[in-house]
């Protein structure tokens, strides 16, 4: 079976978790049989990755100047944002925005199309769908669509707000003429069903699995860099770690909250936030208004061991997003042991039983959930053996086995 | 006799590099920065302010010195930046050394790490002072009679400290709200005092030189020694003094050489004392001479900085207040050490500068340039601090102490 995926970013040039979905999906994919083609927006070195082409050459010279990864970064890929880049990559001075991101990226899945026949087009998350729909139309191959996140989900919209109405429309347009849908929880397919009016029978729940012992989480460690917080720890206190983009949609807010309430009951508690977004500065403001500032460490964005060492030294992974599609972080925690709090709003909160579930907005219930478990050893030990069950239930094996029912189903309608 | 008061401060701050919390129980050295050109490479700024400041202002100064006997000043040199001096720059520490030599520089007392200490520990405050002290008579061989603190932070309880502790002068800010009708050009007493008069900065014609000297959109631009003098002979015709109180950076540095900031300088003394009944006094000796007016009563901080004259700048959002909560909370457990690098470190860690960097005031007015910093942002800023702190919670935790 001859797969065009189409994604936005692919470890080891990544930032979130839809790129270490589509690695692994893809390699999974791949070893049962798949042949996959997979075009990003950027150029960037992939020798690395041998179980699918990664940006192939199918004619000579297709873009005079292509875009790395770091471009792409600076960007953002918001609609209304551009850069000015000066540097040998493209033409000194020069205004980079999401259109001319997205003429390139349409030109190599054109190029591809042209060149190659292809028995289907997958594509992830809204920034490729015009790219997918250009191929559907171009060839008549179905198009699947994987929805690993939806602008109601980015934007922590509620009932009646859209987020950005431009990303809004190219999802609605992308899901219409999608053949298949595969959302990456229940939680997210009744949200398509329910703000897209997508039929629900269109809609496949494939959970996204974990790779413990993928490249981007094993570089080499350094059991050092946390080196302070081990040492507070042996001084008693417990350290809670979360991991993700500083944005609405990840409720950090309410966990500062949440963590006041709960240094007001327990001072010796670390709170470690890994990531970076356009909420990073408030969220650092946030922990100095409310006090609690020699308690609260901000890394910026960071992967690879100091991730690792982060999941291997906590004592509790939260995770209290307003509106989250699946949540691979806390995939990642159940499988190095550490027991995890989760918002009910989530798709993990669906195959994780052994999770603390509670409602994003309740700081109180929060707080007391936080102290409880690290608190009470014979809690947090429970929690990490139901929780591993679970865990091992997911295999990308299993999704990938699903993901290809899925391309035959969209095949099937087309014979 | 009119007379011209006319002080200088110097300070560097010891600059945090930029410190993450992956270093944190690893390097304890926070202001060792070497990257060539950074503005966290204290060296690198302490090269770059002594080539353009205090190098020709204090070869200005000495030949003023030499050329007028009746020429005379005062300076307060903070311990931080002398011993960045030591360190790095001795021939710059002697320039200075020479200038006090003369018997007519005047050192004035204040707290060895430019810190907010009086505001937060008594006690820290009076240990600073006491270490300012001893290094003044280590390096210059005097003993300061007159007291200023951090920024000219000013209240009348700071006023009956300074009493208390034998001073006779203490300066501030000479603000129209608290001086209402009153002039700056008199020497005032300090509610609840009893010896100890109060020096007023006349911040007017301070400003002229400090702030507005280069700025040719202003109407006066550009101003000579002989329009300065005239306007400090003419203002408020019955007064005094005037308190020219201003950083030493203004020569060279904030007013660069080439305003000709280091000409006016050079022919201001001159000037001024062609005039009839002109002269030069000491901060001590305006004090020691000059009757009092007026009681002045201070009962809120007021300092010399911005236009709300308060403590904003280093205190006024909640990431200056938390650090600074957090860096004094730690007083007991660091002093019970007498570890003495961990002590140096904790007080390096006050300097007021530290907090003067995470000010966000700035994104209210867009005056992104009226706030100097290192950092590519106050949330940088906060950060780096925060996580030296986490670092001396680590010295402390290996020396067995709980936090």
């Amino acid at each position: 079976m001859k797969i065009l995926m189409l994604g936005w970013e692919l470890p080891p040039h990544y930032a979130g978790g839809m790129g270490t979905v589509c690695y692994s999906l893809s390699k999974h994919l791949a070893e049962s049989g798949a042949d996959i083609d997979f075009i990003l927006p950027f150029e960037a070195d992939y020798s690395e990755v041998t179980f699918m082409r990664v940006n192939p050459k199918y004619s000579k010279r297709l873009v005079r100047k292509p875009l790395t990864y770091r471009h792409l970064q600076q960007i953002q890929a918001t609609v209304y944002g551009k850069v000015k880049f000066e540097d040998q990559y493209v033409e000194s001075g020069m205004t980079i925005n999401y259109d001319m991101i997205q003429s390139q990226y349409l030109k190599k899945v054109k190029d591809a199309v042209t060149n190659k026949e292809f028995d289907v087009v997958h594509a992830h998350d809204w920034l490729t769908l015009r790219a997918g729909m250009l191929a559907k139309q171009m060839t008549g191959i179905p198009l699947i669509i994987h929805i690993h996140a939806t602008e109601f989900d980015r934007s922590g919209a509620d009932d009646k707000t859209y987020g950005n109405p431009t990303i809004h429309d190219i999802e609605y347009e992308g899901m219409m003429m999608a053949d298949r849908i595969v959302a990456v929880s229940q939680w997210t397919k009744d949200l398509i069903v329910r703000r897209y009016d997508i039929p629900s029978d269109k809609i496949d729940v494939i959970h996204n699995s974990i790779d413990l012992y993928s490249p981007y989480l094993v570089e080499s460690t350094n059991k050092d860099i946390y080196r302070y917080i081990v040492k507070m720890k042996e001084q008693g206190y417990k350290l809670i770690f979360n991991v993700g983009r500083h944005s609405i949609q990840k409720g950090l807010i309410g966990l500062l909250e949440a963590a006041k309430l709960a240094l007001d009951i327990d001072p010796k508690l670390l709170f470690l936030f890994i990531g970076g977004g356009d909420m990073h500065e408030e969220l650092i403001s946030k922990s100095a208004e409310l006090g609690i500032s020699g308690n609260v460490i901000f890394t910026g964005f960071k992967n690879g061991s100091y991730l690792r060492q982060a999941f291997i030294n906590a004592d509790l992974f939260i995770m209290p997003s307003v509106s989250e599609p699946f949540g691979t972080t806390v995939l990642e925690a159940v499988g190095f042991g550490t027991p995890v709090i989760v918002s009910k709003q989530s798709g993990v909160a669906e195959i994780i039983n052994g999770a603390i579930k509670l409602d994003f907005w309740d700081t109180v219930q929060m707080a007391d959930a936080i102290v409880s478990v690290v608190k009470n050893p014979s809690l947090s030990e429970t929690m990490v053996q139901s929780s591993y069950i679970d865990f091992n239930k997911q295999s990308w094996d299993l999704a990938a086995h699903k993901t290809k029912i899925t391309y035959q189903n969209a095949m099937g309608a087309f014979v | 006799m009119k007379s011209i008061s006319l002080y200088l401060h110097a300070h560097q701050p010891l600059r945090v590099k930029p410190y993450t919390i992956f270093d944190a129980g690893n390097d304890h050295y926070y202001f060792n920065d070497d990257t060539p050109n950074k503005d966290t490479n204290n060296r690198f700024i302490i090269d770059k302010v002594a080539a353009k400041s205090y190098l020709s202002t204090n070869q200005v100064l000495i030949e003023l010195l030499h050329t007028h006997p009746e020429f005379c000043l005062s300076l307060s040199i903070t311990g931080t930046l002398i011993e960045q001096l030591e360190s790095y720059r001795p021939d710059v520490l002697d320039s200075f050394k020479e200038l006090v030599a003369t018997g007519r520089v005047e050192i004035i007392a204040e707290t060895y790490y430019h810190s907010l200490a009086f505001f937060f520990s008594i006690t820290e405050f009076e240990a600073q002072v006491q270490l300012h002290a001893q290094k003044i008579r280590q390096i210059f061989g005097v003993t300061p009679t007159a007291f200023r603190n951090t920024e000219l932070s000013y209240n009348n309880e700071l006023a009956r400290w300074a009493d208390k502790a034998g001073y006779e002068a203490i300066i501030t800010e000479g603000w129209d709200p608290i001086l209402g009708w009153r002039s700056p050009n008199y020497v005032y007493r300090p509610t609840g005092t009893s010896q100890i008069k109060l020096l007023m900065k006349n911040y007017r014609l301070s400003d002229d030189i400090a702030f507005r000297f280069s700025n040719r959109h202003w109407t006066e631009w550009p101003l000579t020694a002989e329009k300065f003098t005239h306007w400090a002979y003419e203002s408020d015709h019955g007064g005094e003094l005037i308190n020219l109180f201003m950083d030493y950076e203004t020569f060279g540095e904030h007013q660069w050489a080439d305003t000709g900031i280091f000409d006016f300088l050079r022919s201001l003394p001159e000037k001024w004392l062609s005039m009839p009944e002109c002269n030069f006094k000491t901060i001590t000796q305006s004090a020691r001479t000059l009757e009092v007016k007026d009681e002045i009563d201070i009962p809120q901080t007021i300092t010399w900085a911005d236009t709300e004259r308060d403590l904003t700048a280093w205190l006024g959002n909640a990431m200056q207040q938390d650090t600074i909560k957090n860096i004094y909370s730690l007083s007991d457990a660091i002093l019970s050490t007498n570890d003495q690098d961990l002590i140096d470190d904790w007080r390096r860690l006050q300097t007021s500068d530290h907090f003067y960097y995470m000010c966000t005031k700035w994104f209210s007015d867009g005056d992104v340039h009226a706030y100097f910093s290192p950092y590519q942002s106050p949330y940088d800023a906060f950060r780096f601090y925060m996580n030296t702190f986490h670092d001396l919670k680590y010295r402390l935790a290996e020396k067995g102490i709980n936090t």
